[in-house]
């Protein structure tokens, strides 16, 4: 619940960003250079004048986006492979399932690494390899779900009553093998968030001038020494914040879930 | 036969394991007389003989019955028969038509003609389908109906026919009693009108006051419809209550075939004699001589040579060690596989 | 027939009565049941499924645990009201003169020890004895529950067992003490027919060999009668008839037992089955009345008023019934 109202909180300032804060987030202000957070601008401003705040608030929407959409679609995808690949069985299911294992392997951000730095750094291509890093997770979860649920009489009985395999996959055996997704799903939304943060931190996602709160964390990195420290504290703290919504939700609906099992 | 609806010609199931497994299974293996020996298909991995070449006939409204214990194949070979599993080979004739030979699609359509009633009344429903739509499905897949309003007719039809009221359509497999779900998967089996249904122990699961109710179900049903009936069992109680025939199967093989009467009442093969005198009869005045076992049955992986029975049969002879007998008709309609009567 | 002396009583289960106290409400699972077990007799206690027979087999042993609580009743084993034993006290008893068998062996040993280990600590921790005493006496009673080749076996691990051969090992971890009484529920369910007779042979060895009894429970009425030497009759909680076996079988007075035997198939003959109409009621707040009153062809009006009498129709056959009240 908690989890719940944060988010509902981010998703306001996402949206409403340009309305909440006086500032043009791009707007260089040489006067303002590097205040201390003032009731003018509570977060301070950067090297370039510009107020923290709005930044911060811009990136919201971007952040949020690119992480909820890159897991969705992830999850969409990964799904449907799954449960194919754990109904059919087979040589398929062998091939594909030792790609999936030799991808999970990998840290999934050392991975998104290594494909940002050979695809370039941009939005586009963020989202691609964060969406591509993602479905292996998806892919193994569901069909181990579909290994087990494809054991019951019922998805024999479904075959015996002329079901085709396509219809017998995604109409009975499926909806029973989704509830661990679900959970899934939100938990990576925070794994996402970290990512993607981290990756425009060390430059390797978002180009800059665009806002997102990894790249205002970096931005404030070298002045930590110095003393300067609202600069890295403050996209920090939403990053600290929209991940610990998405886990809070995440177990918030496992327990709802684990209660109606019961 | 003239009127023979199903034919099953050598029908074989061989499970293959892998290489990993062998070892592991090995050591589930009892102590092994002499003269065993691995049987081997397809290079060097092992396999369990789940079905190892049976052969008989259902004629058109009959009531076969296959018994057999745990282990003995029946359920794969109903799973064979309907191309549910795949067989490893032998032939399945339904209406003269070899099904084994059918395409995927060409089988899918002729599953109207055979169903399945399962053993587990709950596991077998869906939970998340009423019973409308379970009940609706077949008839929707196989095209038997052509909107939603004879749709709902005839699954109301069905439903009454079953012993159902119409206020269950719209419940789910979870509020009703194992008694009426078991109706409901009857009712399932039923709604594509087929001429075969295969039932895999249809009254286990249930208590045998409920039991009792599904059994008279099924001679009712059959008495109206003409169903043929292939069933499956291990309470030779309830074969003798609803079968006309009967084959009795011990580790992929039959070994006795003949009328129900006849097999109850004049058992040839020793393993059936030895069945029969192990079920207990509630009656404590009847208390029976019973031919004991010695011992466990083999392994289905590693067969001794010749008969499979050979090492508990009370009767055994040379002879049994050799080869396997076949089965062959020793009586009017009464089959064996035993040396003793060959 | 047998005339009941006290001594001959080794349990005396006297208006035991175990509710489970849920959020929606009391489920009364047995209500005021009695019966007694005499040495040296295998007693069936048979029933339906949710008739109440294992939760009975837990109130004896008083393994009953929240929400389910043993509200009245006296449970005598040899004189004394094990219902009132301190824990301390039920453990000794508990494996050493009441031990219980159940119905899957396989989940019940201990996948990771040997069978011969898990044989071995019964007589370390029970009889106090050492090794080498304890290995023996360990391959004795494999091989006396008919373990060909105990001395090997010993060293097996129960996955390497068949369903037959566990439940033997079951047996011989139970009867290692030479219990008094041995619970057996459902012992058979999910074995062979061939291999159920063999461990009903073994169990009537046991009675006669070490004069133990046994509660045996069940639903297979044939069992019931080849095995049992007298017999209670359970339904919804109550035991509805209690007699010999032969009385329950030849001379059934509760419709209940009539009606159930009418329902199961013989293997000699083809008579025609009866059902039982309707099915056991719901025990949650279940009033105080006859629990077959519904289902009955026989209800009276005064069978919705109160429980119903026990009565002895004949020495030693009792029915709770409102028609030979």
């Amino acid at each position: 619940m908690v989890g719940l109202s944060i988010i509902v909180a981010l998703v306001f300032i996402g949206l409403f960003a340009p309305w909440l804060s006086p500032y043009d987030p791009n707007k260089t202000n040489p006067e303002e250079v590097l205040q201390s957070p003032t009731l003018a601008h509570p977060f301070g401003t950067d090297i370039w004048g510009r107020d923290t705040l709005t930044r911060i608030f811009y990136a919201t929407s971007l952040d949020l986006s690119l992480a909820m959409s890159s897991v969705c679609i992830a999850a969409a995808i990964g799904v449907m492979i799954g449960a194919v690949l754990g109904y059919i069985g087979g040589r398929l299911d062998e091939l594909v399932m030792r790609i999936v294992d030799a991808l999970l392997a990998f840290p999934s951000f050392i991975l998104g690494m290594a494909l940002m730095v050979a695809l370039g750094a941009g939005i586009s291509n963020l989202l691609i390899t964060q969406t591509f890093i993602r479905i292996p997770i998806f892919t193994r979860t569901v069909r181990g779900e579909m290994l087990s649920v494809k054991q019951n009489e019922y998805a024999e009985a479904a075959v015996c009553v002329g079901n085709s395999d396509l219809r017998t996959i995604f109409y009975h055996l499926f909806p029973n093998c989704i509830t661990p997704t679900i959970v899934l799903i939100t938990m990576n939304f925070g794994y996402a968030i970290l990512e993607i943060a981290a990756l425009s931190f060390l430059g390797l996602g978002i180009k800059p001038p665009t806002a997102e709160w990894g790249l205002e964390v970096a931005y404030g990195a070298p002045y930590l020494v110095t003393g300067l420290w609202y600069l890295s504290f403050f996209p920090g703290l939403f990053i600290v914040l929209a991940v610990l919504a998405f886990n809070l939700i995440g177990d918030g609906i496992r327990d709802l879930l684990e209660k109606r099992v019961r | 036969m003239l009127n023979s609806l199903l034919e099953v010609r050598n029908l074989r199931k061989y499970f293959l394991l892998k290489t990993g497994l062998p070892r592991f299974v090995k050591t589930l293996k009892r102590p092994l007389k002499s003269g065993t020996k691995e049987q081997k298909i397809e290079g060097d991995s092992e396999c369990v003989h789940a079905v190892d070449g049976i052969s008989f006939e259902i004629s058109t409204g009959e009531t076969f019955g296959l018994v057999g214990e745990s282990g003995c194949g029946k359920t794969t070979a109903a799973r064979c028969i309907l191309r549910l599993i795949e067989p490893t080979s032998g032939k399945v004739l339904f209406r003269g038509i070899d099904l084994t030979e059918l395409q995927k699609n060409e089988l899918r359509m002729m599953r109207r003609h055979m169903q399945l009633v399962f053993q587990d009344p709950t596991g077998s429903l869906n939970p998340r389908l009423k019973v409308r739509t379970l009940l609706s499905e077949p008839m929707t897949n196989f095209q038997i109906v052509q909107n939603s309003k004879e749709t709902h007719k005839r699954v109301v039809e069905l439903l009454k026919k079953v012993g159902l009221d119409e206020e269950h359509i719209d419940k789910y497999p979870h509020e009703l009693s194992g008694g009426m779900k078991q109706r409901v998967g009857i009712a399932r089996a039923l709604a594509s009108n087929p001429d075969l249904v295969i039932l895999d122990e249809p009254t286990s699961a249930l208590d045998a006051s409920v039991g009792a109710k599904i059994l008279n179900l099924l001679i009712d049903l059959q008495r109206e419809l003409g169903t043929t009936y292939l069933f499956i069992a291990h309470d030779l109680a309830v074969v003798r209550y609803i079968c006309n025939r009967v084959a009795v199967m011990y580790l992929g093989k039959i070994f006795e075939m003949a009328g129900v009467e006849d097999i109850f009442s004049n058992p040839l093969h020793p393993y059936t004699e030895a069945l029969l005198s192990s079920v207990p009869v509630p009656d404590p005045t009847i208390r029976r001589q019973r031919k004991t076992l010695r011992g466990e049955p083999p392994s289905p992986i590693d067969l001794p040579a010749g008969c499979r029975f050979q090492g508990r049969c009370p009767r055994a002879k040379d002879i049994c060690s050799q080869a396997e007998p076949q089965l062959k008709e020793v009586e009017t309609n009464h089959f064996v596989s035993c040396y003793l009567w060959q | 027939m047998i005339e009941k002396s006290a001594e001959d009583i080794l349990l005396n289960v006297q208006n035991l009565s175990t509710y489970f106290f849920l959020y929606k409400g009391v489920m009364k699972v047995l209500d005021s049941i009695s019966f007694d077990i005499r040495k040296r007799e295998i007693f069936g206690l048979v029933g339906e499924s949710g008739s109440g027979k294992s939760v009975t087999a837990f109130s004896i042993l008083r393994l009953i645990e929240e929400p389910g609580r043993i509200v009245e009743g006296k449970v005598l084993f040899k004189d004394q009201d094990i219902l009132h034993f301190s824990e301390r006290e039920m453990r000794e008893i508990r494996g050493k003169r009441i031990a219980m068998i159940f119905q899957q062996a396989k989940t019940a040993l201990n996948p990771f020890m040997r069978v011969g280990d898990q044989v071995e600590r019964i007589y370390r921790v029970h009889e106090k004895i050492a090794n080498e005493k304890a290995r023996r006496r360990t391959i004795e009673i494999l091989r006396k529950v008919g373990i060909p080749e105990s001395e090997r076996r010993a060293r097996d691990y129960p996955h390497q067992f068949s369903g037959g051969m566990s439940q033997r090992v079951m047996i011989a971890l139970m009867t290692a003490c030479n219990p008094e009484l041995l619970i057996a529920d459902e012992p058979t369910t999910g074995l062979d027919v061939t291999t159920q007779a063999q461990i009903l042979d073994l169990m009537k060895e046991i009675r006669d060999r070490e004069s133990s009894s046994i509660l045996l429970i069940t639903h297979d009425l044939g069992i019931v009668a080849q095995t049992c030497d007298r017999v209670a009759v359970m339904h919804a909680g109550h035991i509805v008839e209690r007699g010999s076996v032969y009385d329950i079988f030849k001379e059934p007075k509760h419709p209940y037992t009539r009606m159930l035997l009418e329902s199961i198939p013989h293997v000699e003959s083809r008579l025609k089955l009866k059902g039982i109409p309707g099915s056991v009621p719901s025990l949650m707040d279940i009033p105080l009345a006859c629990r077959f009153s519904e289902r009955c062809s026989e209800r009276m009006p005064l069978c919705l008023q109160n429980r119903p009498p026990t009565v002895e129709v004949k020495p030693g056959h009792m029915v709770m019934c409102c028609l030979y009240a």
